[in-house]
């Protein structure tokens, strides 16, 4: 089994976009799994059905128990994410800031505070319009735990790929080199970067081949938007051979992208043959990359 | 005053937008712009100067001291990161995996436990004209984005300036911490469903964090009333429209400012720099 994840570092390249896209033409040769949980869009041109939907449960968040609080402070005192407000003569949990770490439980002289469970979002198993297995979730608005929330979307993907022996899964990875994206690394075969020919991609391209490179995992690139930047594209072209990164493909900024997203398709439903053709290159390549 | 870029999506301009408003509103008060996307930190890319002065951000980890520790095991216990494993005869240390909040070390009975540190980023800044732009820059493999973010805001002084916080994507917890203290927040999108839909999970984290926000339509095209419509059934108002242009896409993609390299730009980013100070007024804490 192949699991091939699609990173951009820089969010707006193209990413989900291209993802959806060969996501179109694996059909039920691959599970396909949203892992942008933070801001998940698959779903919106994957027309997901038979959706069965499970809470995520993951960290904890602090309650005082105002019964046996006497107001001493020791919590406020002791707590690293100034996450205990004194208001009107009462030590108040801000539950946004609370992680969860338990140090006011443990410390309270009182025994007044308890840890509750999370409820940190959803995720769900659907079947997508195209034929394929679609594992994606919903991160609850202001929660953390991002990063386990990818895991287990990736953890659920997998099982079912073994289960109904599918040979790929096909991952939406999120932006940036942080939490989720480290997450999204864990147990990826291959990684395929989507850029954009612009000095804030080539920057953020940089940060995450050091990434790719610190996990020791495969990449190729596509440059999307080739010819906003021609000078920057050929950088760009320099900087991934010079780090044994295969460029598979160059796309240019055109109005198909757009089009075909307010209809709510993805690229290889468009009349575009050209852009057609260019993801099932891409989809080719992945298909039949060792 | 403090204002805020946050997008949920990626890619709608909220760098563009900062570092623009940043420049506009440099040529009359002084700007501190801090560059709060800690992942992938671009504002730099638009100034001429370097960056510069450097500072590494740490964190605490957990320091066991081997005479003193009994391997009781309550570390291990009390740690809800799973960063502390106690075995037979030794104690191992995941700082990956650390939130810094102290709970081995108050807890362990021995005093076996003291602080050490742990790179996670730096900071650095540069000033050009009337603008300081202080970036937070997190180390690769790290993954305390909003802990980053926030010692980034603590950095530099702010009497009377104007500042300005290009935030980073999505709508958790990094977000957050960005915008929770602000006076207003502009929230950068696009007229596209994945825009619309990304838009819409921040605007509600924003409703409940009570913090004020208004709307920037980038990559904007006539008849296409996706934002707008959201924006009336929700009584969100929209501050400002960038067309969509190729021009403007350009300009930004080779790193210029969008004001002074594309005509008119600079009046369109004055009027939105108008009206969120007043916004800001009237919210102001």
């Amino acid at each position: 089994m192949k699991e091939i994840v699609i990173m951009s570092g820089k969010g707006g390249t193209g990413k989900t976009t291209i993802t959806a896209a060969i996501g179109a033409l694996a059909k039920e040769k691959a599970v396909v799994a949203d892992c942008d949980v933070d801001a998940a869009n698959l779903h919106l041109l994957f027309s997901p059905k038979n959706t069965e939907a499970h809470e995520f449960v993951s960290g904890k968040t602090a309650v005082i128990n105002y019964d046996k609080c006497t107001d001493c402070g020791v919590c406020r005192q002791k707590c690293r994410f100034d996450a205990i407000d004194f208001i009107n003569g009462k030590y108040v949990i801000d539950e946004v800031a609370c992680e969860g770490c338990s140090v006011c439980h443990y410390l309270c002289p009182e025994k007044a505070i308890d840890m509750r469970d999370n409820t940190a979002g959803k995720w769900f198993i659907s079947d997508s319009r195209f034929g394929s297995r679609f594992v994606h979730a919903k991160l609850g608005i202001g929660q953390e735990n991002s990063g386990k929330l990818v895991g287990k979307v990736k953890a659920v993907a997998k099982e079912i790929a073994e289960k109904e022996k599918i040979p790929f899964i096909i991952v939406d990875g999120p932006p940036g080199i942080g939490c989720p994206v480290i997450s999204a690394f864990s147990g990826a075969t291959h990684i395929l970067i989507v850029t954009e020919a612009s000095e804030s991609g080539f920057h953020d391209l940089k940060r995450l081949v050091e990434l790719v490179e610190y996990f020791k995992v495969t990449a190729s690139c596509i440059i999307n938007k080739c010819d906003l930047n021609n000078e920057a594209s050929g950088r760009i072209e320099k900087f991934c051979n010079n780090h044994n990164i295969n460029v598979i493909n160059k796309i240019k900024y055109q109005k198909v992208f757009y089009e075909t997203l307010q209809q709510g398709k993805t690229l290889v439903e468009s009349d575009d043959n050209n852009i057609k053709e260019k993801i099932e290159e891409i989809w080719n390549y992945l298909k039949n990359m060792e | 005053m403090k204002i805020a870029i946050a997008s949920g999506k990626g890619g709608t301009g909220k760098t563009m937008i900062a570092t623009n408003l940043a420049y506009i509103a440099n040529l009359s008060y002084p700007v501190q712009l801090y560059d709060l996307d800690v992942e992938e930190p671009n504002d730099h890319l638009f100034f001429s100067t370097p960056l510069g002065n450097e500072n590494d951000v740490e964190m605490m980890i957990p320091v066991v001291d081997e005479e003193k520790c009994t391997h009781c095991g309550i570390c291990t216990k009390v740690c809800e990161y799973h960063a502390i494993i106690t075995l037979p005869d030794r104690v191992m240390v995941f700082p990956e995996l650390c939130h810094s909040c102290y709970g081995c070390l108050e807890m362990c009975p021995e005093g076996a436990i003291s602080e050490g540190f742990k790179s996670i980023g730096t900071i650095s800044s540069l000033h050009q004209e009337n603008i300081n732009l202080i970036t937070g820059r997190l180390k690769i493999s790290e993954s305390a984005t909003a802990a980053l973010i926030s010692r980034t805001k603590d950095h530099g002084e702010e009497d009377n300036k104007l500042i300005f916080y290009d935030s980073p994507p999505g709508s958790s917890c990094p977000v957050i911490e960005a915008v929770k203290d602000c006076d207003y927040v502009i929230l950068a999108s696009e007229p596209s469903p994945f825009g619309l839909h990304d838009m819409d999970l921040v605007a509600r984290t924003l409703i409940d964090l009570k913090v004020p926000f208004g709307v920037i339509v980038n990559k904007d095209v006539k008849n296409n009333t996706l934002i707008d419509n959201y924006c009336s059934e929700n009584k969100i108002e929209i501050i400002g429209r960038i067309p969509l242009s190729m021009e403007i896409a350009q300009a930004y993609a080779s790193g210029g400012i969008v004001s002074k390299a594309v005509d008119d730009m600079d009046v369109l980013f004055k009027q939105i720099l108008d009206t969120i100070i007043l916004r800001a007024e009237g919210q102001q804490k």
